[in-house]
């Protein structure tokens, strides 16, 4: 027995009330619950008791969760929380790796350069780092003037402060010790700035597919 | 019902394999499939099918069509070609672990 679209209308109602409008997910999720409903509507359940029972099953999923991969300050239904846990996992792993390799090896290996390349190498970093700045801001301004919310939007959101990885050593201008030898931390700062673009540059990418495939809809 | 915490590494194969044999699915008839073909032993939960099934998608290994049905959309999923692929990877890790499995639990019979 199929639902009504008044009733249909109830449900978006109470997805709405849960402020879950990630549009990537919502219709899936949505029919889940409508089929969840319908199922007891052909066990002869009146549909005010099928309603009250699908939600008692659903509401565990819309509780609102942080997780240690995004920080605990972030947090989103369960189930947007953990589909994004999937889907970033594999990019924490990248960022860790971006950070602590030159972190360690710069520290265990301090190549000293010649003076004549330090301008060079440092005029080099230095414009890599204002492009990169500029697109992040850039990516930061339309996800947040979008107002639409997917699980990627969601994902964005958490990376947004690592822009500092990118702003101090733009602030300090210089990668070198006295001695000549990169400053390893600011290496490192500098590699995480990278990788963070280019995981922002991805899930927006992604956002931007969902919200062509799922807006229209 | 068994301990479902057995089941949890092999999700994906699961998926994976229902999609082979099914063409296109919807993930409620993923769970009730699942219910039906285990006889209640295994229940998905939301939960964990959506991660799943959005990881593939993400993977390249799920492809997804929106089709409108009766007053709502419904979206599917179906294997790409390299999930074709993967599914008959899968399953060659599945059965290899089984068999591991059960030597180590039942060597008598796994020597027969």
């Amino acid at each position: 027995m199929e639902l009504t679209k008044e009733q249909i209308q109830l449900v978006e109602n109470y997805l709405y009330n849960k402020n879950f409008e990630f549009i990537d997910l919502k219709v899936e999720i949505l029919d889940h619950i409508i089929s969840d409903i319908e199922s007891y509507l052909n066990k002869e359940y009146s549909f005010e008791n099928a309603f009250k029972i699908t939600v008692l099953k659903w509401d565990k999923h819309f509780k609102d969760t942080s997780s240690f991969f995004f920080g605990f300050q972030y947090s989103e239904s369960k189930i947007v929380v953990k589909n994004a846990v999937k889907i970033f996992k594999p990019f924490y792993f990248l960022y860790l790796t971006a950070y602590f390799l030159p972190v360690l090896f710069f520290t265990k290996v301090p190549i000293v350069f010649s003076e004549n390349v330090l301008d060079f190498i440092n005029g080099f970093l230095n414009a890599l780092n204002i492009s990169f700045f500029v697109y992040m801001i850039f990516i930061i301004v339309k996800v947040i003037k979008s107002k639409v919310k997917t699980t990627y939007s969601f994902i964005l959101k958490t990376q947004y402060l690592s822009i500092v990885f990118l702003l101090i050593p733009l602030l300090t201008g210089n990668y070198f010790n006295d001695d000549r030898s990169f400053i390893p931390f600011l290496i490192s700062f500098q590699s995480a700035g990278f990788a963070v673009t280019y995981i922002c540059s991805y899930f927006y990418k992604k956002h931007q597919e969902a919200i062509q495939k799922y807006k229209i809809l | 019902m068994g301990n479902q915490k057995l089941y949890k590494g092999s999700l994906q194969t699961i998926i994976l394999k229902l999609l082979e044999t099914n063409d296109k699915m919807y993930g409620y008839e993923i769970t009730q499939k699942v219910k039906e073909l285990t006889k209640g032993e295994l229940k998905i939960t939301e939960g964990a099918l959506y991660p799943a099934l959005h990881k593939l998608e993400a993977d390249g290994l799920l492809d997804v069509e929106v089709a409108k049905v009766g007053n709502r959309l419904r979206k599917y999923y179906k294997l790409t070609e390299s999930g074709t692929k993967e599914t008959a990877n899968k399953l060659d890790e599945m059965q290899e672990f089984l068999r591991t499995m059960q030597q180590l639990v039942n060597p008598k019979l796994s020597l027969e």
